[in-house]
């Protein structure tokens, strides 16, 4: 009986130190993180238009929205938004009213972002855009909004950490919006939190 | 190794897929123009050059044989797989001279041509109407800019045959007269093109008509402003969003003009062309309907006054427009033109039935339409044999297509 007590006593001890060696370290050290990155600066729209070419407004504020998933390794993968204007057009109609025409666009795009060095990446992604062009001054104003199903960005970014959790940096990326073959690129400072 | 070539390839051909070449260039005989000294034909000379050719020298790129027809502004000389000429006639004393060019529809082939017709070898005749009837057209012809090289001959072989002659069959051009997309120097929907297409053999054209949001009706194909149409502009998505006055200030057609509206369409037709049909295509949404007739009815008004023979449909593509017309007071009276079945044809009374090709030639159908006093016509045929087999064997009134020079060949030969 008492062999039979020391044989399950010594299993215990066993599945014990199993046990416990799956915990935790006790030095924490988190290997996948959540980021938010905000963007603001200027945006410039590549000017192809062929009507109104000259009458085009094409520098403009661009923002940016980013949230990514930091695995360990140097690629991390996540979502861009934001809210840029490409242009706005103003035009005499025929009776001399004076109107105008904007395009602004909201990309949301799946993107591919790589560490090259420290602190300095590299991304790529691609999705669809929600446009919206809207002309006012002759007639009523309207607003007509357009899915445009294939769009890309590439970007270099500068990323310095402030803290464990916030870093700052600036950003240059080009944008394709592909449902007018409209190119436009954008020089942001960023902001980034890690969650 | 392979796989990197593969991926080249796709980059290069995705790459070249990009290119926006819109037109094909119209070669220009320039300062070696034979043109310069010589004076127009009058109507009797030009009906005496048409008919039958048979190609003496330039069988082997032009075919055995040629239809010579005179349009509105130009000589067109169509051959059967899709070549055409379209040449401007010029005499000097007896001698007859012809310059041009011609054109593949079917790929971007292009070049000058220059010819003349002897005195004595059909020249005095179709000036004098005294002599010979032998015709024998001598020249050349070149590819791309270069000036003529190619020997280029043609001997009259016979007048068109009494059934081309007297038929009232309508050669009808799609998007007012030729798409955009085979590269033609006008835009499609546009005035511009409705004034080109005859000389590419169209007795007839349809044309697409959408309403702005402020109820004018226009015309323009594609459900949005899009590059493939128009000049880059500010605006894009559905063009029924915008106002007509909007439309009018910030698009034009990818050859610099404006969207017609249909009104304008109309009228041009009526006024400056001797188009014997025009085939409204309903594009825009329900309630289009209510504005396009009123429309329609001046235009007929208008052809009346002027004397002139031609026929201004609505198109019915779908029950959705269908049902629209029938809300309409006596619609039965109003000239229409069904794509649907022959029940609806009878529905409201319409005066053309045009199934799509694809449905075969169907004579008995287009048997009963005509003892019902009814056109039938057939759209949209584009194929060389299909024209060729739809000619010989079926019997619509009509075929529609964006090859008006071959539907022409093939009528013209009959």
């Amino acid at each position: 009986m008492a062999k039979r007590q020391l044989f399950i006593f010594v299993i215990f001890l066993f599945l014990s130190c199993t046990g416990f060696s799956q915990h935790a370290d006790s030095v924490k050290a988190r290997k996948n993180y959540y980021s938010l990155t905000a963007g603001v600066g200027w945006a410039h729209y590549i000017n192809s238009l062929e009507i109104g070419k000259d009458n085009a407004t094409i520098n403009s504020i661009g923002i940016s929205l980013k949230f990514f998933w930091e695995p360990e390794h140097r690629l991390s993968l996540g979502l861009e938004s934001g809210f840029y204007r490409l242009y706005k057009v103003k035009l005499k109609s025929i009776a001399e009213a004076s109107g105008q025409a904007t395009m602004s666009a909201i990309p949301l795009l799946l993107v591919v972002r790589m560490r090259i060095v420290d602190h300095f990446y590299l991304s790529v992604g691609g999705g669809m855009a929600l446009m919206f062009n809207k002309v006012t001054g002759i007639d009523n104003k309207v607003t007509s909004n357009i899915l445009s199903m294939s769009n890309y960005q590439c970007s270099g970014s500068y990323l310095y950490p402030l803290s464990k959790h916030w870093q700052v940096g600036g950003e240059f990326k080009v944008l394709n919006f592909g449902k007018a073959s409209d190119w436009m690129y954008s020089l942001q400072a960023l902001c980034a939190v890690r969650l | 190794m392979k796989p990197n070539l593969i991926a080249l390839a796709i980059l290069l051909i995705a790459l070249c897929g990009c290119s926006k070449d819109t037109t094909v260039p119209i070669p220009s005989a320039g300062p070696n123009s034979i043109m310069e000294e010589t004076h127009p034909l009058n109507n009797a000379s030009k009906i005496m050059m048409e008919g039958v050719y048979k190609v003496a020298s330039g069988a082997d790129f032009f075919g055995d044989y040629v239809i010579v027809k005179w349009n509105r502004t130009n000589l067109s000389i169509s051959n059967k797989d899709g070549k055409h000429f379209i040449l401007d006639v010029g005499h000097l004393d007896t001698v007859v001279f012809l310059q041009g060019y011609w054109r593949n529809g079917y790929s971007d082939g292009t070049g000058l041509v220059q010819m003349y017709i002897p005195r004595n070898e059909g020249g005095t005749r179709i000036l004098t109407g005294q002599g010979d009837q032998k015709i024998a057209i001598y020249g050349a012809y070149g590819k791309e800019e270069a000036l003529p090289d190619q020997a280029f001959e043609l001997e009259y072989l016979r007048p068109f045959s009494d059934i081309a002659k007297n038929s009232n069959f309508y050669i009808l051009a799609h998007r007012a007269g030729g798409r955009t997309s085979d590269k033609l120097p006008v835009s499609e929907n546009s005035i511009a093109m409705i004034n080109y297409t005859e000389k590419l053999g169209s007795t007839g054209i349809e044309v697409d008509v959408r309403m702005s949001k402020d109820g004018v009706p226009y015309i323009y194909h594609d459900g949005d402003l899009n590059t493939r149409l128009t000049q880059k502009g500010p605006l894009a998505g559905p063009s029924e969003n915008y106002t007509w006055a909007q439309l009018t200030t910030f698009v034009r057609l990818i050859h610099g003009e404006m969207i017609p509206t249909l009104e304008e369409a109309l009228n041009f037709t009526i006024d400056s062309t001797l188009l014997r049909f025009v085939y409204l295509d309903m594009k825009g949404d329900v309630g289009t309907m209510a504005k396009v007739i009123p429309i329609q009815k001046l235009a007929l008004e208008r052809a009346q006054k002027k004397g002139r023979d031609i026929k201004i449909v609505v198109g019915i593509p779908s029950t959705d427009v269908l049902n629209d017309l029938m809300t309409y007071p006596n619609y039965t009276s109003i000239p229409s033109l069904c794509e649907l079945s022959v029940d609806d044809v009878h529905a409201v009374n319409s005066m053309v039935w045009a199934p799509r090709w694809t449905l075969g030639t169907q004579n008995e159908l287009v048997q009963q339409m005509h003892s019902e006093g009814r056109l039938a016509v057939c759209w949209t045929i584009d194929q060389p044999s299909w024209i060729k087999d739809y000619l010989e064997n079926g019997i619509f009134d009509g075929l529609l297509t964006n090859f008006p020079y071959v539907v022409a060949y093939y009528h013209y030969i009959q």
